[in-house]
């Protein structure tokens, strides 16, 4: 299970491969299919075919994998189908407690709908540098924004390393029921950490975000193009 | 958001710093204490740094060493709202009237954590930005090219900082820092969880820097290693330094034979049923990946035996432990767990789950089906270690020290069988407080795996049997104590360089 919960924390990490794409044709795909996917929650009235949602499904899980290797993707899958099932499960109690039977065919729609959100917000995670980011937010005009969120993504893998540790010793110590007690000592790790980063914050300054290279031929034809193909083709054919 | 507080201070209003000499950096009479409390942590520091020199400043755990480090940079008053007295000059020029430019060009810091020194994850485009943020795009990377190439940081820069060792990662942050071309460089606690390549790399740097001209100050418990490099020694000590004579340290006579010290108190119960077996292991993160443990072997059956996993950092000593835990199962082989097997990890805050000591013990013996004897029992063997807090006082709020001593007793409280897996329990230690440990340690009975990544630290331990584990490979080897080692722990007991109790 915990490493299935890494390699899910890792999907949040910076791709070394994210430095191939240009900053215009990366807000383009993962904001493309972010907002392909969210349409039926923003809009009332518009729907998503199946195959559509499958589609991006796909694509998103393509995309990852070659930012961020197979193995995590697969493990990140695996976490997120859990997920799935548990919600799967709560409709068959809801049910069985009296509720309207929802259409089988809806239910794993939404959730596989649900499951395309997280891989295509996951691949603009892999796709942007934190400083692109930061650049994002200050011309969206989110400047201190855009440094907060600086810090929070910088300190994410030491979190994760101290989730890991605080796991093991917690288990060890309560077994398995409390696990939930973890959270204690990562909060109190974050808050002593936090107090390191505002120190080293004072004293070295957040750099100003360059702009970055837009464009970065012909590698981001290739994704602009597939992205889009991937996500209106569908909605042609059926 | 970060809030910075300029408070008002009374350092405003003493001298007129014309005299500060040739020295980078004057403290005089500084006091120093949080808001909202009214213990001054520092009662009356006066220093003096000259270029090209490297102070050492010992104290042990809680003495305010790292609190003169935030009253030295400004941060003190200006992100934690502290009142401070006294004065600072930086080459000259009182700390107060320094702009926020000139003050990070005066002086730099590489805290205890350098893990929060870096914004973008791959160390080159962090140090890139940086250094173009601070001079300019030409003139930035210029300087990063010469700050690359004095420490030594080609192979790294393409790495992301999370997966550099602590040795690398002190190294980029003095990169950072040097980008700033500061007069003086603070550094808390550098040798914190080094093996002995790192300490060797945190001697290189201290070297190199030096040899810029920058002023040094080093705040280190474990200061053997670097004491000749020290061109004075200080010890913090009642919210003041003390200079203490080199020889003193680099000679101490023990008062007595050390070998007291390690004289058995042990059970006559030795021997018995296996406890804890790894059997031929194999481990890899990733399939087809690397072998971090190859076919080791390890049985754990004495309750009074303590074992000591030595290797450098990275080795896969954590990764033992968490298979022996079974948090990690083998790729090959098994491990055989007859008892409770409980991970002390080695940021021991970690380990603690409750709000009080109390509620530790009680949740601990609640989740064994055990009632108030079991209890009372952790709580007796918390204080025959040393650890008299109050048992309605948070965990979190221990020293480094006590909380290392009190997670033990806590892991221990239960009835029956207990393995304690502890990661690194002597780091952030001053030489007196390992002393310590290590006799607490021979009082509980309960088998130990612990991992040490210096040569130094076996010495504490020489009733151990101890396995170096090297390229994934775990042999038993024999070593040496080193007496010397344990008069400087004595030696620094009686300088005052010993964690409260």
């Amino acid at each position: 299970m915990m490493s299935y919960i890494r390699d899910f924390a890792y999907i949040f990490v910076t791709s070394k491969k994210a430095n191939n794409f240009g900053f215009l044709t990366k807000i383009i795909s993962s904001g493309w299919l972010i907002l392909s996917l969210s349409l039926p929650y923003i809009v009332p009235g518009v729907r998503l075919s199946p195959a559509q949602t499958v589609a991006a499904v796909l694509y998103g899980l393509t995309l990852l994998s070659y930012l961020a290797g197979p193995r995590r993707v697969f493990g990140m899958a695996k976490l997120l189908a859990l997920f799935v099932v548990l919600g799967l499960f709560l409709d068959i109690i809801s049910v069985a407690l009296g509720s309207e039977p929802s259409n089988p065919l809806e239910v794993s729609l939404r959730a596989m709908r649900v499951f395309a959100i997280v891989v295509s917000l996951s691949t603009a995670f892999q796709l942007f540098t934190i400083t692109e980011m930061r650049y994002l937010l200050t011309i969206l005009g989110l400047r201190s924004y855009s440094e907060l969120f600086s810090a929070a993504m910088a300190q994410l893998p030491a979190t994760f390393i101290a989730f890991s540790e605080s796991y093991v010793a917690t288990k060890s110590k309560l077994g398995g029921r409390k696990i939930a007690a973890l959270i204690k000592p990562l909060v109190v790790d974050s808050v002593v950490s936090s107090r390191y980063l505002a120190e080293a914050l004072y004293m070295h300054g957040i750099p100003p975000a360059p702009k970055p290279k837009l464009l970065n031929m012909p590698r981001d034809l290739a994704m602009i193009v597939s992205v889009i193909t991937i996500t209106v083709l569908p909605l042609l054919s059926i | 958001m970060i809030k910075i507080h300029r408070a008002t201070t009374g350092m405003l209003d003493r001298g007129t710093g014309n005299d500060a000499g040739k020295a980078v950096m004057i403290s005089r009479d500084l006091w120093f204490r949080y808001p909202s409390s009214s213990f001054w942590v520092l009662r009356g520091v006066n220093l003096e740094v000259f270029p090209g020199e490297i102070v050492l400043i010992v104290g042990s755990s809680g003495s305010g060493k790292t609190t003169l480090l935030r009253a030295l940079t400004g941060v003190g008053v200006w992100v934690y709202g502290a009142e401070v007295k006294g004065e600072i000059y930086l080459a000259g020029r009182r700390l107060e009237k320094l702009s926020l430019e000139e003050l990070r060009k005066s002086i730099q810091v590489v805290n205890q954590n350098p893990y929060t020194h870096f914004i973008e994850y791959v160390i080159g485009e962090d140090l890139r930005s940086s250094a173009e943020a601070i001079h300019g795009k030409i003139v930035g990377n210029r300087v990063l090219r010469k700050i690359v190439a004095a420490l030594k940081l080609e192979d790294v820069l393409n790495k992301r900082f999370f997966e550099l060792s602590g040795g690398q990662l002190r190294r980029v942050a003095v990169a950072k820092a040097l980008l700033w071309d500061p007069k003086v460089i603070v550094m808390d606690e550098p040798l914190m969880w080094l093996d002995d390549e790192g300490v060797e790399e945190i001697k290189e740097i201290l070297s190199i820097t030096r040899s810029l001209g920058k002023a040094l100050i080093v705040f280190e418990h474990r200061f053997i290693g670097i004491l000749h490099l020290a061109s004075k020694v200080l010890a913090l000590r009642d919210g003041t330094l003390v200079p203490i004579d080199h020889e003193e340290l680099r000679n101490p006579r023990i008062a007595r034979d050390f070998h007291q010290y390690f004289a058995s108190e042990e059970g006559s119960d030795r021997g018995g049923s296996e406890l804890l077996a790894a059997e031929h292991v194999w481990f890899s993160y990733e399939k087809n990946n690397e072998w971090v443990l190859k076919d080791v072997d390890l049985v754990i059956k004495d309750p009074w035996d303590t074992v000591v996993i030595y290797g450098p950092n990275g080795s896969g000593k954590s990764t033992l432990l968490k298979i022996l835990s079974g948090y990690l199962s083998p790729r090959k082989g098994r491990v055989l767990r007859k008892s409770r097997a409980v991970y002390l990890p080695q940021n021991v805050y970690l380990f603690f789950t409750e709000e009080s000591l109390e509620k530790e013990f009680r949740e601990v013996c609640t989740s064994l089906g055990k009632g108030v004897d079991c209890v009372e029992k952790g709580v007796k063997t918390m204080r025959s270690l040393g650890v008299n807090a109050d048992l309605k006082e948070s965990p979190f709020n221990l020293s480094w020290g006590q909380a290392i001593r009190a997670s033990i007793s806590i892991a221990t409280c239960g009835e029956g069988d207990v393995v304690l897996l502890m990661d690194e329990p002597f780091t952030g230690l001053t030489y007196a407080e390992r002393l310590f440990l290590a006799l607490a340690l021979k009082k509980i009975k309960a088998p130990k795996v612990m991992t040490v990544s210096n040569k130094e630290t076996l010495s504490f331990v020489p009733q151990a049997r101890v396995y170096e584990l090297r390229d994934g490979y775990l042999r038993e080897v024999q070593t040496r104590v080193d007496p010397d080692i344990i008069a400087l722990a004595e030696r620094c007991r009686q300088l005052g360089l010993y964690g409260a109790s």
